[in-house]
């Protein structure tokens, strides 16, 4: 009996405590995590935001080429003028 | 029943509890983790499709670029000569009057409009560079 008594007050002083403690690191730890990846999302959200003009780099390549060729037209003229 | 039992069973119920009580927050912070990370992921994919085309539309322009300034720069030396076709391009040229310690690519992005009309070299501004005749010898 004086054991299972010992028993009681080692679950109830050590065992309770150190469970509780574990799990409020695991608890802290999984919500630190979920600030971080609010924190990622916000930033991945802007740089979606920031990334729309990139599809304007095809329409960029057209003009560069439609200009490059118009040079190449001119350079021949000028050959040709003076 | 015991003393001794009666206090061994509260405490268990106590200590498990405790346990589902924790174990229902942690759940409940990972299943936001969840549905966060799935907007991560999203956002991820949707950067990805749209920085796809960069590498080959910059290198289509770099390479119409490269081109254009390859003919200018060989009717230039046609029509002037290397050398003064050189001088004219300094003259004009903000990068090319840097001095050589100082690298370019460090300064700050100014765009065109910002940038200063070069100060002409003296005795080498374009006008006086004469044009060479083609049909000299």
């Amino acid at each position: 009996m004086a054991l299972w008594w010992i028993g009681n007050v080692v679950l109830l002083v050590v065992i309770a405590p150190v469970v509780v403690f574990l799990l409020y690191g695991v608890l802290d730890a999984a919500r630190n995590v979920r600030r971080a990846l609010d924190d990622i999302a916000e930033v991945g959200t802007m740089m979606v935001a920031d990334l729309e003009p990139v599809t304007e780099l095809v329409e960029t390549d057209r003009y560069v080429s439609k200009t490059t060729e118009g040079l190449g037209r001119y350079g021949a003229a000028l050959d040709e003028i003076l | 029943m015991s003393t001794a039992a009666l206090v061994t069973i509260i405490a268990a119920v106590v200590v498990v509890l405790v346990l589902a009580g924790f174990l229902l927050t942690i759940a409940r912070v990972l299943a936001g983790v969840n549905r966060t990370l799935g907007a991560v992921v999203g956002a991820v994919g949707t950067i990805a499709s749209k920085t796809q085309p960069v590498d080959s539309a910059v290198r289509s322009i770099d390479g119409n670029l490269a081109t254009a300034k390859e003919g200018l720069s060989a009717l230039l030396e046609k029509k002037v000569g290397a050398d003064a076709a050189a001088q004219l391009v300094a003259s004009v040229d903000p990068l090319a009057q840097a001095p050589p310690e100082e690298d370019p690519r460090s300064e700050p992005f100014a765009q065109p409009s910002d940038l200063a009309p070069s100060p002409p070299v003296p005795g080498r501004s374009a006008p006086s560079i004469r044009l060479r005749d083609d049909s000299e010898p």
